[in-house]
Parts: structure tokens; C-alpha cells; sequence
């Protein structure tokens, strides 16, 4: 899952899933070489659940 | 009815390319109903803190982008658009937000913690539940502050980004109009 919003060609966001199922967001950090700083989503966050759904979606 | 909700916060230093996050880096202790819903046990540290180390500005964006629909919008049953407008820990961007939500009946303002359950890994654990009604001029009034002091602190070190005054001016306009009020 990717954001709409980019800067130089690559998606501001990221929220990729770990192999164990765990959602991870990940924010563009330096857009020149397309790095990224991601993070653990707790489940504090009710956007986590969206990421795990739109998963579940995507491979049914 | 409690009147008390108060934002407290001790700026601190942090090392990010993010110029407004990193100017708004902040110790931020937030108090309900005189508990401190912030104070946090840091695992790694293993130290017991009232205050957690968060992004005022993030925060206080949030804060007002979400605004009328916290202070005007009642919970009609959990849904995705509503837990995103009315609970902390919805502003993300890798920061270990106190799972506080709030929820209005138009007059007050239900305001609800949860700690930390035991079951979880965070490394930060926050210690206090709390389920107390704070009046909503109570709640407007430490919000418009703490967002006050965040553009403040923006304006001192030069940051430029002006959206947070402009959300600011907005909703200034928008409580001015009794027809935006009373949507």
C-alpha cells in the first residue's frame, strides 16, 4: 500500500506487512536516493488495521 | 463535570531532516481529570516518566484538521473514518501515541484512555486509563493554547511552514459563524 502523495517519483508512504503479519509504515527520507525511515504501527493506530484489511483484500 | 484537560511540554532536541518536526520535538504531558495519562513506563530505560516524547507539531495539526468532527461528531458505532478523526493514535509517523480518544456529545466531551495492556511488546508502556467528561470550552481552550504555543515555537526558530496558522485563522472564522457551529 502506497500514499497519492509523492516527492521526485516515489511515494511519501509506504505500509508494507513483515513475514510474521506485523504492519509497518515507512516514510520517504531522503527522495533523491529513494531511502526510506520506517517503523513498527501499533495497534494504537487505526490506520493499522486498514493496511492489514487491504491485504487480506488484495490476496483473497 | 471535570474541566480538566491540560497539554504541558518541555521542548527537546532531535535530529530529523523534517525542519517542523524537528523544532516541535517535545516532552508533552497531557492531564485528565488530574490523572496523567502520558506517564509512561520506558522499558529500554527502565525508567517511570509523566511525559512522552512525541511531535507537538503533528499533534497539533491533527488537532485542528480533526477539529469539528472531536468537538461536534458523536460516536455512531466504531468505524475506520471515525477512530482516524477522534483517537490519538491515529497521527502515527512512528511515534508511540497514548491511545486516547474523544468523543463528543456536542456540549461535553467524553474523553477516553486506555493503558498500556500487559500483553503488549512497545517498549513504552503508558500506565493510566482514565474515562472522564471535560467540558468542550475546557478542551478548546487548552487545544487553541497548546497549538498557539507550537506556532510560536515555529516563528522562533524560523520555520516557514504556514499551515498550522492557517488551520488556526480557519477555524478562528469558522467558530465565528454560528452556522458552521451548529453543523
Amino acid at each position: 500500500m502506497v500514499s497519492q502523495a509523492r516527492r521526485e517519483g516515489f511515494p511519501q508512504n509506504i505500509w508494507p506487512v513483515t513475514s510474521d503479519g506485523s504492519p509497518v509504515e515507512a516514510q520517504l527520507e531522503n527522495a533523491s536516493s529513494g531511502a526510506y525511515h520506517g517503523y513498527p504501527m501499533p495497534d494504537t493506530d487505526p490506520f493499522s488495521r486498514q493496511v492489514l484489511l487491504k491485504l487480506r483484500r488484495v490476496n483473497e | 463535570m471535570s474541566n480538566t484537560f491540560a497539554i504541558d511540554f518541555e521542548w527537546l532536541e532531535r535530529f530529523t531532516p523534517d525542519e517542523a518536526e524537528r523544532v516541535t520535538f517535545a516532552d508533552i504531558k497531557i492531564t485528565v481529570g488530574g490523572v496523567v495519562i502520558t506517564e509512561l513506563e520506558d522499558v529500554n530505560a527502565k525508567t517511570i516518566r509523566p511525559a512522552a516524547r512525541l511531535s507537538a507539531y503533528a499533534m497539533a495539526l491533527w488537532l485542528l484538521g480533526n477539529w469539528w468532527r472531536i468537538v461536534r461528531e458523536p460516536e455512531r458505532g466504531l468505524s475506520e473514518s471515525w477512530e482516524m478523526s477522534h483517537r490519538l493514535g491515529a497521527i502515527g509517523q512512528g511515534f508511540l501515541w497514548p491511545d486516547l480518544s474523544f468523543n463528543s456529545d456536542g456540549s461535553a466531551l467524553l474523553v477516553r484512555m486506555n493503558a498500556t495492556p500487559p500483553s503488549s511488546r512497545q517498549m513504552v508502556r503508558y500506565l493510566n486509563g482514565v474515562c472522564e467528561v471535560v467540558s468542550l470550552a475546557a478542551f478548546e481552550a487548552t487545544v487553541l493554547s497548546f497549538v498557539d504555543a507550537v506556532i510560536g515555537r515555529l516563528h522562533s526558530m524560523s520555520c516557514k511552514t504556514s499551515l498550522l496558522q492557517d488551520l488556526r485563522e480557519n477555524i478562528v472564522e469558522e467558530r465565528s459563524n454560528p452556522l458552521s457551529v451548529q453543523w
